[in-house]
């Protein structure tokens, strides 16, 4: 180890901080970038695991009912015949608080619970917890639902539930572990009799807690009477990592993407900072440093960007971790399931890797451009052209790698598994390879242009090109880079925008009411009947035709699947079937004899139309064909499609949770909205919404689960435009002298302003053509692969013209502004000055 | 609007096996404070002018706060092994009804089962609870004719007679106990004619009346080997409110069957000092003759501290009764007989040997030793 | 350390392969050069002078042919050895670019030292030795841009003597400098060398070096020719 060779190095890094900084800014925010990611999903997941405890406790089975609720007969079987040990049952329904707000209220068994949960409580002044079992009527709640409702322990609280009032009394506190509280903030809980009794559930239960071990559960599944299941809880909590899984993994795929792009940026510069230094080294060498020395300096100039970079990174990292877990926790929020995040935790271990990460990315970067500095073999240091000359040998190695790289994606790609990890490789793979054919190509290109349009142009120009065609070893990475980043940009948007047109068509076909009507738990606690206002909505005459809908979730052994009760009457349904006979389908359909599979449950559970399929109903297990397949995008998970009339009957559940109004002929959508509103009167939990605000509302949600997405985007977009205008900066700086000797030789200030800008503007037009069909490239990969492993939906790619202006722009913004300042400088200098010394 | 998770919470009431940061003689408390604080008014206190009938008062007494049914028993199993099993079922009244409620699981009582055993030979010994809430769902209970007690699937229950013989059925985790109860001297009224006073206040006191010699056999499991067992078992039933008066911080209770035929009943009634309170009382059979303070000498001679709780038990006992020229030596046949669990008390099998008459006597038995800690409790 | 090398060349040869065609610079060159020699290599540009210098400090390999060092052949030695052995018996200097830019002049003149491990105390006492002998006693703090151009020659010399070497090639070292300072800077090489005995091979066009040396050698045509013999 030299340690001169070593300080030479360091003052040398310090003699150009600019590319100094930018490189260190390029690692900072591909670490920013991937810790950010990594520290939401861990936060998520945090949030994941209190709610699965939550759920679950220690519960490792679960008893439940398709349509709901059970005997509760069967408890006394299990427990008292059977001699389960751990077992606790539990009821739970809805009520609803004077001003709307709805509650859960849960009735359980306090001598069963103690192996599933265990919260603190206290008892309260005047009361005592005993009453939660002498005293009808009473309740306990968490700390903030009591602050919430303004009542202390003693307190009473009036509630509506199944039409009649009812008086409730706070007789505890409850006290959680500070994650569990906020998920039960909505909770009422009471003894099981309470209950019962409150909820008018006599004789029901809703759930039974089991601690069982597999051949007990084995043996249990099979004596269960028809319309119970036995799931295991793990399957459930399963169902929640996974809903989100496919989501979690995009985020994942975009951030190693911004991670890429930043090394691509170290790489760059560290190997502009050795080729800078190539005379140097070839002295070096000549002198007696070994290779070894050369080597090892290299890379420890490399620590000097990795280790300030990474430590700015994972500050920045944590920053954008809170950002993005309120973003992922909202959009989770938004699309599956409530869940409640209380701050972003400081994962030492995740910060640890993202140091890791950047260190390692750091010196795995410039390992090549140290290895270069190694084999620079002290003779030929000492002239420029061999290099060149070398780098040109090494194109047609360059190609051949493309080539094999590009075949392996290709072949990744069509691999007929399901996995996503293997579509993501498959398209890192074509990115690194369409980065690997960008010298190739440029100089291609380069070549063909200076020998075709070469003589029309002016002399500025056309040493312009030549200028990249003879300066590839320092170009050739940048502009690989900035192609990348171009193409990721362009991809990112092409599929987004594709996927909100195909969203935005879904919608206009699947919304074909005029108005819709959303029945709620207060208005239902309210006394309301759905089926009483579906005839009187029938019965106006400014209605044609009245729709209904409910969705319910059923649990199943294989975990929770998604029914939709659909009665369209006698028009439109709106189901845009991908396979199958429509007309036959709507015929079975309508009978009740067939069900429809939306694209995602088809996929995922390997059925297609013609199939069978078992669903759990409250006659046990009830038998369809499946009609046909539908486009479906409300879940990923999939939806399960059957007439309102056949689903009432087999799951015995009688709500609806909306009604669709279609205007008669000549009636205008305000003249509807009045009719209905004069039916419905000022009832509460009922809104009335039109199709237009639907429509927006709906396209509003699909926004903001994409700002995520357009946030990475920008990140990626941002290292790139700083990274590439600093490496294009720094060669023309470079190349100043060069432009001095011009001047000498008697060219104006202007025409060496041509010449640099005409250099950096070539170069970054030609990047930003490159990344088009690239970008476009990525997209389909995005939209037809990987789109459809992750949610199983397919959707039409759209190519949005402006998405690839805005990419040109990019590009050509990047490279103009990379050539501005040392045009500007070049212009300037005093020749002079640069002459001098040579 | 549910979002298909059926997230429950649990109520804290009891939470007595999880609450690791008290003490388990704290958490012992929660039962009793429970009880404790519940409302005493309006449930019935003991009377002495009440005479047990049977077969009514076999079966649960729903006005009064507390009640059990308490087998003990020595057994000798196969190759001279020697067990010792105490199976208990608890009821306490939590108030008394105001309103018929239409739920089935609407309940005023808890129901509390005990389960003990030891294994003299290999120096094991095992305990554990079960808690469940009484009802019209069958969870818990008890019924006089024909005769029942059960929680969950922990059954005493009448074969056909009136009463005796019974039939006894019990497991926990790898540990089974099947044995039928065949007819035996009794019922004894202890106390004057089943009204046991145990403290100064009207109401401290209990209804008592016990079996003391019950000839059992059957069957154990043990870790999955099932053994034969014959011995002999001892029915306590008890049924009061706030029995104990307030100086009284536990007692020392002895069951004692003597081979020379007869058996022995003795509580000392221990007060905060550590003397024994005047209103102790045993009983004597056959004749059946009663026991005063007075005429009981009681002695601790050996001390274990278990290792647990800390808490100090004398396990070894002198009980001299001179008027009837009797003096015995109780040992516990094992050490580490404690019950930990929401009461934490010492329960165990003991062996007697001493002198009656100057004549050699010998015996089985069990003794009951509670309040021993730091906190009193007060059933 | 210190001493001089001797030299030998057999049947030397280099060509190279440029855009397909072989182009011989130097074939079957033998020669001698003895310890202690100033020898001065002379010929037209491209005519290989550089060639023959970096084959004989190793800096190139020959096609075919052999340059031994003391007796010992280079061709035998690793790129490794080769290393070692240019750290210690080889200095080197070029028209430019001898200098690291980043370091001082002091800094400069301490890196062949350390290279052979002498550091600390010992290094920089014979740096500021070696910044006398050449003049530049109080320069030792500077940069090479803030020195001219012969100024950084005297350092580049220095730094290409400090360690002792056998031999020193010197690859027309005045090239770049006026006359005047090329005189002073020629003077300083001469004398550093006699006195230390070190080998020294140039190549140059300079006339005034041609009267130093002690042997005169032209290239042409691919062969090594004693000048006297071609005048």
């Amino acid at each position: 180890m030299s340690r001169l060779v070593v300080r030479a190095g360091r003052r040398f890094l310090a003699r150009h901080p600019w590319q100094l900084a930018l490189a260190i800014a390029g690692v900072a925010l591909g670490v920013a970038v991937v810790t950010g990611v990594d520290l939401a999903g861990t936060a998520a997941q945090r949030a994941f695991d209190v709610s699965r405890q939550v759920v679950a406790g220690a519960a490792t089975h679960q008893i439940v009912s398709p349509s709901g609720a059970f005997d509760e007969s069967l408890f006394r079987t299990l427990a008292v015949d059977r001699g389960l040990e751990r077992i606790a049952p539990s009821l739970e329904g809805r009520v609803v608080l004077d001003d709307g707000r709805v509650l859960t209220l849960t009735g359980l068994d306090p001598f069963s619970e103690a192996p599933f949960r265990s919260y603190g409580a206290s008892l309260a002044e005047g009361a005592r917890v005993g009453n939660l079992l002498t005293e009808p009527g009473t309740v306990v709640a968490t700390p903030e639902l009591a602050a919430d409702l303004d009542i202390a322990p003693g307190g009473t609280l009036v509630i509506d539930v199944a039409g009649k009032r009812v008086l409730l009394r706070l007789v505890g506190l409850l006290y959680p572990g500070v994650a569990e509280s906020a998920l039960l903030r909505d909770y009422l809980f009471a003894d099981i009799a309470t209950a019962q009794e409150v909820l008018g559930r006599i004789g029901r239960l809703s759930r039974i807690d089991l601690i069982l071990d597999e051949r007990t559960a084995d043996g249990l599944r099979k004596d269960l009477p028809p319309g119970t299941e036995l799931v295991a809880t793990g399957a459930q909590s399963r169902n929640l990592m996974e809903m989100t899984e496919a989501f979690r993994i995009n985020l994942r795929a975009l951030s190693l993407l911004a991670l890429l792009v930043g090394a691509f940026l170290i790489y760059s510069t560290m190997s502009f900072l050795v080729v800078q230094r190539r005379r140097v080294i070839g002295m070096l060498r000549t002198i007696g440093v070994s290779r070894r020395q050369l080597f090892a300096a290299v890379i420890q100039e490399s620590f000097l960007v990795g280790v300030p970079g990474t430590a700015a990174g994972l500050v920045l990292g944590w920053l954008l971790g809170s950002v993005l877990t309120s973003l992922v926790v909202r959009t989770i929020d938004d699309l599956y399931f409530r869940l409640e995040v209380a701050a972003v935790p400081l994962a030492w271990g995740l910060m640890f890797k993202g140091a890791l990460l950047g260190l390692g990315v750091t010196v795995a970067a410039s390992l090549a451009p140290a290895r270069e500095a190694a084999a620079v073999s002290p003779r030929s240091a000492l002239s420029r052209a061999s290099l060149e000359w070398k780098v040109r040998r090494r194109l047609p190695v360059l190609v051949v790698m493309a080539v094999t790289i590009g075949v392996a994606a290709v072949l990744l790609l069509r691999l007929a598994d399901d996995s996503l990890l293997t579509a993501f490789a498959g398209m890192f793979a074509v990115i690194v390879a369409a980065a690997l054919m960008t010298p190739p190509v440029i100089a291609a290109v380069m070549g063909l242009l200076s020998r075709g349009v070469g003589r029309y142009l002016d002399m500025p120009l056309r040493m312009a090109l030549r200028g990249i065609e003879a300066s590839l070893s320092r170009t050739g990475v940048a502009v690989a880079a900035l192609m990348v980043s171009v193409a990721t940009v362009v991809g990112v948007g092409l599929m987004v925008g594709s996927f909100r047109s195909s969203v935005d068509r879904w919608l206009a076909d699947s919304l074909r009411a005029d108005m819709y009507v959303s029945l709620g738990e207060a208005w239902y606690a309210d006394g309301g009947d759905g089926d009483r206002l579906t005839v009187t909505l029938r019965d106006l005459p400014e209605v044609a035709r009245v729709t209904r809908s409910t969705r319910t979730r059923v649990t199943t052994p294989d975990g929770e699947m998604r029914l939709w009760a659909l009665d369209p009457g006698d028009g439109d349904w709106g189901l845009a079937l991908i396979s199958g006979d429509p007309v036959r389908a709507r015929q079975e359909f309508d009978a009740g004899r067939s069900v429809l599979l939306s694209e995602s449950f088809a996929r995922r559970a390997g059925l297609s139309a013609g199939d069978d399929v078992e669903l759990p109903s409250a006659r046990g297990t009830s038998v369809f064909q499946i009609a046909g397949v539908f486009r479906d995008y409300t879940s990923d998970r999939g939806v399960v499609a059957l007439h309102m009339d056949r689903f009432r009957d087999d799951w015995q559940v009688r709500r609806i949770d909306g009604l669709g109004v279609v205007a008669s002929a000549g009636t205008d959508s305000r003249g509807l909205r009045r009719a209905i509103d004069g039916v419905l009167g000022g009832g509460r939990g009922i809104r009335v919404a039109s199709n237009r605000e639907i429509r927006s509302a709906s396209l509003a949600v699909f926004d903001r689960t994409f700002t995520i997405t357009r946030v990475l985007q920008l990140l990626v977009g941002v290292v790139a435009f700083f990274g590439v205008m600093s490496a294009l900066q720094s060669q023309q700086m470079e190349r100043v002298r060069e432009m001095a000797v011009l001047r000498a030789l008697g060219w104006t200030p202007g025409q060496v302003r041509r010449l640099v800008l005409g250099q950096t503007a070539t170069l970054g037009v030609t990047a930003g053509l490159l990344a088009m069909p690239l970008g476009v490239a990525l997209a389909a990969i995005l939209i037809r692969v990987i789109n459809v492993r992750a949610f199983a939906w397919t959707m039409e790619f759209d190519i949005d013209p402006w998405v690839l202006a805005q990419g040109m722009g990019l590009a050509a913004a990047a490279a103009v502004v990379g050539g501005v300042y040392p045009a500007w400088r070049s212009a300037r200098r005093r020749p002079a000055n640069d002459l001098r010394d040579e | 609007m549910s979002l298909g998770l059926a997230i429950a919470a649990s109520a804290a009431l009891l939470y007595l096996l999880r609450m690791p940061e008290e003490t388990p003689t704290a958490r012992g408390l929660q039962v009793a404070s429970l009880l404790g604080d519940a409302d005493a008014s309006g449930l019935l206190l003991a009377d002495p002018s009440y005479r047990p009938t049977f077969p009514f008062d076999h079966g649960p007494h729903p006005d009064f706060r507390s009640e059990w049914w308490y087998l003990t028993g020595n057994l000798d199993g196969p190759g001279g092994r020697r067990f010792g099993f105490q199976f208990t079922i608890f009821r306490f009244a939590l108030g008394t009804a105001t309103e018929d409620r239409a739920s089935r699981w609407a309940t005023r009582q808890v129901w509390m089962g005990h389960l003990a055993f030891t294994d003299v030979d290999r120096k094991r010994f095992f305990s554990t609870e079960r808690i469940a809430r009484g009802g019209e769902m069958g969870l818990a209970g008890a019924t006089a004719e024909p005769f029942t007690a059960w929680i969950k699937d922990w059954r005493m229950a009448s074969t056909d007679a009136p009463f005796l013989p019974i039939d006894l059925t019990a497991r926990s985790e790898g540990f089974g106990l099947a044995l039928t109860l065949m007819p035996g001297p009794g019922p004894v009224l202890q106390g004057e004619n089943g009204f046991s006073r145990k403290g100064p206040g009207p109401g401290n006191a209990s209804h008592y009346y016990s079996y003391p010699r019950l000839p059992a056999s059957g069957e154990v499991t043990l870790a999955g080997e099932v053994l034969p067992v014959t011995g002999q078992a001892w029915l306590d039933r008890e049924w009061g409110t706030s029995a104990l008066g307030p100086l009284v911080r536990g007692w020392d209770w002895f069951a004692l069957q003597l081979d020379d035929g007869g058996e022995l009943m003795y509580y000392q009634l221990r007060r905060m000092d550590g003397s024994a309170d005047p209103l102790s009382a045993g009983t004597l059979t056959r004749p059946h003759r009663r026991l005063e303070a007075a005429g009981v000498a009681l002695t601790p001679r050996r001390y274990w501290t278990s290792p647990e709780t800390g808490i100090r038990y004398p396990v070894s006992w002198d009980l001299a009764i001179p008027s009837e020229n009797l003096r015995l030596e109780v040992e516990a046949v094992l050490d580490a007989q404690e019950m930990d669990l929401s009461v934490t008390y010492w329960e165990g099998a003991v062996r007697v040997a001493g002198f009656r008459r100057g004549v050699p006597v010998t015996g089985r038995g069990y003794l009951e030793m509670t309040g021993y800690d730091a906190t009193p409790l007060n059933p | 350390m210190g001493g001089s090398i001797h030299i030998e060349m057999r049947g030397l040869t280099r060509a190279y392969a440029s855009r397909g065609k072989a182009r011989p610079v130097l074939e079957g060159v033998d020669a001698t050069i003895r310890h202690g020699e100033f020898i001065v290599l002379v010929g037209r540009s491209g005519s290989g002078k550089s060639t023959l210098l970096n084959l004989i400090g190793g800096l190139d390999r020959p096609s075919a042919g052999e340059v031994l060092l003391d007796g010992e052949s280079l061709g035998r030695l690793s790129e490794d050895q080769l290393s070692r052995m240019r750290r210690r018996k080889l200095g080197y200097l070029f028209q430019f670019f001898n200098l690291v830019p980043t370091l001082t002049a002091v800094e400069n003149l301490l890196l062949p030292l350390e290279l052979i491990g002498v550091e600390g105390g010992p290094a920089r006492e014979r740096a500021a030795r070696w910044l006398s002998a050449v003049g530049l006693d109080d320069r030792g703090p500077d940069y090479p841009d803030e020195l001219s151009g012969g100024e950084q020659q005297r350092v580049a010399l220095a730094r290409a003597l400090i360690h002792e070497p056998g031999l020193l090639l010197a690859d027309e070292p005045t090239g770049n400098l006026d006359l005047a300072t090329a005189r002073d800077v020629l003077r300083l090489l001469d004398g550093l060398c006699r006195r230390s005995g070190t080998t020294l091979i140039m190549a140059t066009h300079s006339p005034e070096v041609i009267g130093l040396a002690d042997r005169v050698l032209t290239i042409r045509d691919g062969g090594l020719h004693v000048a006297d013999e071609a005048s």
